[in-house]
């Protein structure tokens, strides 16, 4: 079907070896000489006044360089946040760097703390073990204040003030859609129905925790940061600018390998500035490695959202209306980008692949004294296509059909794109009915009633369900990420570098944290150019490698900076066909460029080709060349007209143990159109990954606080992730359906299993229940809940 | 505390604090930074190494406990950095991704082969239940085992059920005897060709005089580990990672047969 020589073949992965031999350097394994340790002090309560801390015994410990608190940070100013959403109030903390930038969280607590974790202060020692025996030593005297978890309670009267700038905890009140039309139709419509849908939090928990290595050089006045980020560009402007207040050419940041994100590492955290400032205080390098239980306390966590939903439509299976409210936990703080996720990638994500006509969704996003909000694998279009695919389900039901033939009969049909979904986005393309006959195919959906029979007999309820999603991917297109409230671009950027050896250096925009982008990114580079795939270096992750990167979150590497390595690489072969029509005397439309063998020869006279390594030689000396600049060396910026929608369907088949509430995955299939494919092999290693972040999320995660702020849940004893003996063989396939907005045609790859996975393991679940009359449950769908609804219906 | 480890097959005596772990101490005070921490309580399996042949989470042992053991961290599982069996299936499924849980899982997956041959899906999966992984899914984790599996049960499988394996082995052993003459005599062709590395010998009363001189030229005696073995009906062949009078190397040796005797026998370094 593809006509690729390279470009999604299954390459096996140039970052393997060195990560398999225990080579590969992240941040927990570097060092440099003369190296201070940092520990936190984390807050034990989830709203308190801090009365006084007695640092005296910790300050004469050995090894204790320093111990240092809020009044020790001179002019460094707080946290911002860069993501205000864009269409409706909203309200922060201010920060002093002013334009209307919001605050987000302080570096160090001032006066008070907000969330149980919340850094108080930082102790710098020789050893990370001195630091942490020095933390014990402290002593904090806090006056405990009345707290609040909850979204819906935060907003209301006389819940516990978080911040005194905001009024009513309400940092945005965001609607999506048309109120009016929505509610009209309702009221007209025979048949609504109404559900309260809890997506609770959930932690990203990556297996390597965030970690810091600060260095200020003062010989050069330079500061150099090593961090576990996922926007080293972004995070060096936010630092330099807006957080320490230094010029941003003296600040160098750089991201050592990363051991899994999942969104987690794509924020600003108080340990980046701290350990540049300290630095430049004590005179030496500063590291600092997170532990699991601060990083479930403090890292950004995801979904969180309370929705009261509404469908209405007709008996026969056409939906007039979807309505939903929703309260969105943010937490103490604003994360860097929080607020958006919270919000438009909620409201503007709830039609789905539906073609509804009256559409209203209407945000609350509230600071509650649990950590920040941020983005978590699948953020904000997992939690719209529960939403949507649960109340279809429940609207089958009320009207007696098979929920499969509701969402065909509603389904946007190919021909209707590029399709305005009334929520505010403009799907790119795809085939969403095909996809669905894919998933009902491969589960056998017309032979699930025999089988519910025969599990009955083994003592299990048997439960089936297809789901359909599309996810926006492939942040962004500028202009309409600035209408949504982003503060900067979101373009992509590309360098491509042809070495008069025939070698080729590419920099790319993204940053690699397990997706093998120095792989994929080089499979676009020689299928363009035709250059062997061991002569491509790939460079990323660092602000001085790199022009300029937006980094990698939301979907968006390859679809968006992998298109820039495109048209840079469409721009190198330009150059090339002109400085060939120069060498063969011939015009340039005369010159053929063969990518598949890597020839360039004029019309006819394959015998005189010339590889593309003698032209960048001819580029490299510029003696004699065409009227174009000497080198072969490209830069590109790219900011894609639109964003992209990758999509798909999803089947599960579940088995319920009746005895014991246990849920069993026994099949899950998804199919998945990401647009042109840069290596399949990684792309299902990306899909099943995703795949089981959502039967995670679906089965076990949940983070629990008590009514008293404090999070229960804080190591893997409490909050369980998936193992090896958990989980199902995955099966998924792949259509493909090029986004037209890039050349490259790619679309996000990394969330779809997650975005289609939760949803439809709720209308498996569901269904295996609907003999005892359930027709909804809240995830996450441990033994202990489902064999209490198991137990209760009984009786 | 001083303590002695031996890591990799290197000694150490380390001065180390009772309340080091050993994760801790190999990463920190060795410098063999290939074990990973992830949770630092015995739950995610990231820092899983060998002690005594068996793989432990290190961040549950005191460094001061293992005092004496013998350790093998991920640095230490593959001869010359080549890439083992397990390493190879991890590439071939690109099962490697953000790489943090991969050395505990290269640590299980040893210990498993070392001990189960012939372990089924089931089994492979269980095997990984202590080891965390967030990005794969597990699944291609699983197809790297059975690649791994595959490939040393061949090897391994082919000898125990080769025809020519009594034939090989107790070739060997008359070698290995110095019985040179019964051996010749029992195995080789009248105008049997003998070609290894640097010198050519043909007829059994050549080889024969050839065997006594130069004895110690089959020290492929010590095969540290055999990765292929193939065979025909009247040949067979192998390649493996050998100590040889010219040291320590991948070799290989191969045996075409005729009337059921040795006609050609060629053994070599492979580069």
């Amino acid at each position: 079907m593809s006509s690729y020589n390279i470009l999604g073949k299954r390459i096996k992965g140039v970052e393997d070896p060195a990560m398999m031999r225990g080579e590969a350097e992240y941040i927990a394994d570097m060092k440099l000489p003369n190296m201070a340790h940092m520990a936190f002090l984390r807050s034990e309560h989830a709203h308190a006044e801090i009365l006084g801390i007695d640092t005296s015994k910790a300050e004469k410990m050995p090894g204790v360089i320093g111990v240092y608190t809020e009044s020790d940070l001179g002019s460094m100013m707080p946290l911002p946040c860069i993501w205000i959403p864009g269409t409706g109030e909203s309200h922060f903390p201010s920060h002093p760097f002013g334009g209307g930038v919001p605050g987000g969280s302080p570096v160090l607590a001032k006066g008070k703390v907000r969330y149980m974790g919340e850094p108080i202060l930082v102790v710098v020692a020789d050893t990370a073990h001195q630091a942490w025996d020095a933390i014990k030593s402290i002593v904090v005297n806090y006056k405990v204040l009345p707290c609040v978890v909850d979204a819906e309670l935060a907003l209301e009267k006389g819940a516990p003030l978080l911040h005194e700038e905001v009024p009513s905890n309400l940092n945005a009140y965001i609607p999506y859609g048309n109120k009016e039309a929505c509610f009209k139709a309702i009221e007209d419509a025979e048949v609504v129905i109404k559900k309260q849908i809890i997506i609770p939090r959930t932690i990203n928990n990556p297996l390597e925790p965030r970690g810091c290595l600060g260095v200020y050089n003062e010989k050069s006045d330079n500061y150099t940061l090593y961090a576990t980020s996922q926007s080293p560009h972004n995070h060096r402007l936010l630092l330099g600018l807006m957080i320490l207040g230094i010029p941003i050419n003296k600040l160098r940041v750089v991201s050592p390998h990363i051991g899994g994100s999942f969104g987690t590492k794509g924020y600003i955290y108080p340990d980046m500035p701290l350990s540049l400032f300290l630095s430049k205080k004590i005179g030496r390098p500063i590291k600092w490695i997170d532990n699991r239980e601060d990083l479930m306390r403090s890292t950004v966590q995801g979904r969180d959202q309370k929705m009261s939903a509404i469908i209405a439509g007709d008996s026969k299976g056409k939906i007039t209306a979807l309505y939903c409210k929703s309260f969105a936990n943010l937490g103490a703080y604003a994360s860097t980008i929080g607020p958006g996720v919270a919000t438009a990638m909620v409201g503007r994500c709830i039609a789905g692949v539906y073609d509804i006509e009256n559409i209203f969704c209407e945000i609350s996003a509230a600071f509650t004294n649990t950590p920040s909000l941020g983005a978590q694998r699948g953020s904000g279009r997992t939690e719209a296509t529960i939403l949507h695919e649960r109340m279809i389900d429940l609207y089958a039901k009320k009207i007696n059909l098979d929920p499969a033939e509701v969402r065909k009969q509603n389904m946007i049909q190919p021909e209707q794109m590029p399709f305005d979904n009334r929520v505010g986005w403009e799907y790119d393309s795809g085939d969403y009915p095909n996809a669905f006959e894919m998933a009902l195919k491969a589960i056998k959906y017309d032979e699930v009633a025999a089988r519910k029979k025969e599990a009955l007999k083994r003592g299990k309820y048997l439960g089936v369900g297809v789901n359909c999603f599309v996810a926006i991917s492939g942040v962004g297109p500028s202009p309409q990420m600035a209408k949504e409230g982003m503060l900067g671009g979101t373009w992509g950027s590309a360098n491509v570098r042809v070495h008069p050896t025939g070698e080729v250096s590419v920099s790319i925009g993204a940053t690699n944290h397990g997706q093998y982008h120095e792989t994929t990114f080089a499979q676009i580079v020689a299928e363009e150019l035709g250059v062997e795939i061991d002569k491509i270096e790939v460079l990323h992750s660092c602000t001085r490698n790199v022009p300029f990167g937006q980094g990698s979150y939301g979907s968006r590497s390859f679809s968006v900076e992998g298109a820039a390595v495109k048209l840079a690489s469409e721009a190198i072969k330009a150059k090339a066909i002109k400085e060939s029509a120069h060498t063969f005397k011939v015009k340039e439309d005369q010159i053929i460029y063969d990518s598949s063998k890597g020839k360039i020869y004029p019309k006819g006279h394959p015998e005189k080709a010339k590889t593309l390594q003698e032209i960048s030689l001819d580029l490299w000396y510029g003696w004699d060349i065409a009227k174009v600049e000497p080198a072969l060396d490209h830069t590109t910026y790219f900011d894609p007209p639109g964003f992209n929608f990758p999509y798909g369907s999803v089947a599960v088949e579940v088995e319920i143990d009746a005895k014991t509430g246990q849920v069993d995955i026994v099949k899950h299939y998804g199919v998945y159109d990401v647009g042109t494919i840069g290596n399949l092999q990684v792309l299902e290693g990306q899909f099943h990954g995703a795949m089981a972040f959502g039967i995670g999320e679906a089965l076990l995660e949940q983070a629990q606080y008590g009514e008293d702020g404090l999070l229960t849940t804080p190591t893997f004893r409490e909050y369980a992730i998936p193992r090896a003996t958990s989980l199902p063989e995955f099966e998924t396939d792949t259509t493909v359906t090029p986004t037209p907005h890039t050349s490259l045609g790619a679309k996000g790859a990394g969330e779809v299993g997650t975005v289609g996975t939760v949803s439809t393991i709720c209308s498996a679940v569901t269904d295996a229940l609907s003999h005892l009359d359930i027709d909804h449950v809240d995830i996450p769908f441990t033994a202990e809940k489902v064999w209490r609804i198991i137990q209760a219906s009984n009786k | 505390m001083v303590t002695k480890l031996t890591i990799n097959n290197k000694e150490f005596r380390l001065d180390v604090e009772p309340r080091h772990s050993l994760a801790h101490t190999i990463r920190e005070k060795v410098g063999l930074t290939g074990t990973k921490i992830g949770c630092d309580s015995g739950q995610c399996g990231s820092c899983i190494v060998m002690l005594d042949g068996k793989s432990v989470k290190s961040c549950m042992v005191l460094a001061v406990q293992a005092h004496d053991c013998s350790i093998q961290t991920v640095e230490g599982i593959s001869e010359n950095r080549k890439l083992n069996s397990i390493q190879e299936g991890l590439h071939k499924y690109s099962a490697v991704q953000c790489g943090y849980c991969i050395p505990g899982v290269i640590m299980t997956l040893t210990d498993m082969m070392s001990r189960n041959k012939q372990p089924d899906t089931d089994e492979i999966r269980d095997w990984l239940h202590g080891n965390f992984c967030r990005c794969t899914g597990y699944q291609n984790l699983v197809e790297a085992a059975r690649y791994a599996i595959d490939k040393e049960s061949n090897s391994t499988k082919i000898i125990t059920n080769s025809k020519h394996k009594k034939m090989y082995e107790e070739r060997v052993r008359l070698l290995m005897a110095g019985d040179v003459d019964k051996l010749v005599e029992e195995h080789y062709n009248d105008d049997a060709i003998v070609m290894a590395f640097d010198f050519v010998v043909q007829g059994k009363e050549n080889l024969k005089e050839h065997f006594k001189n130069f004895v110690k030229w089959v020290s492929i005696k010590e095969v540290i580990s055999t990765d292929k073995f193939v065979e025909t009906e009247n040949a067979f062949f192998y390649e493996a990672t050998a100590v040889t009078n010219y040291g320590e190397g991948r070799v290989y040796d191969a045996y075409y047969l005729k009337n059921g005797k040795i006609q050609h026998h060629f053994t070599g370094l492979i580069e």
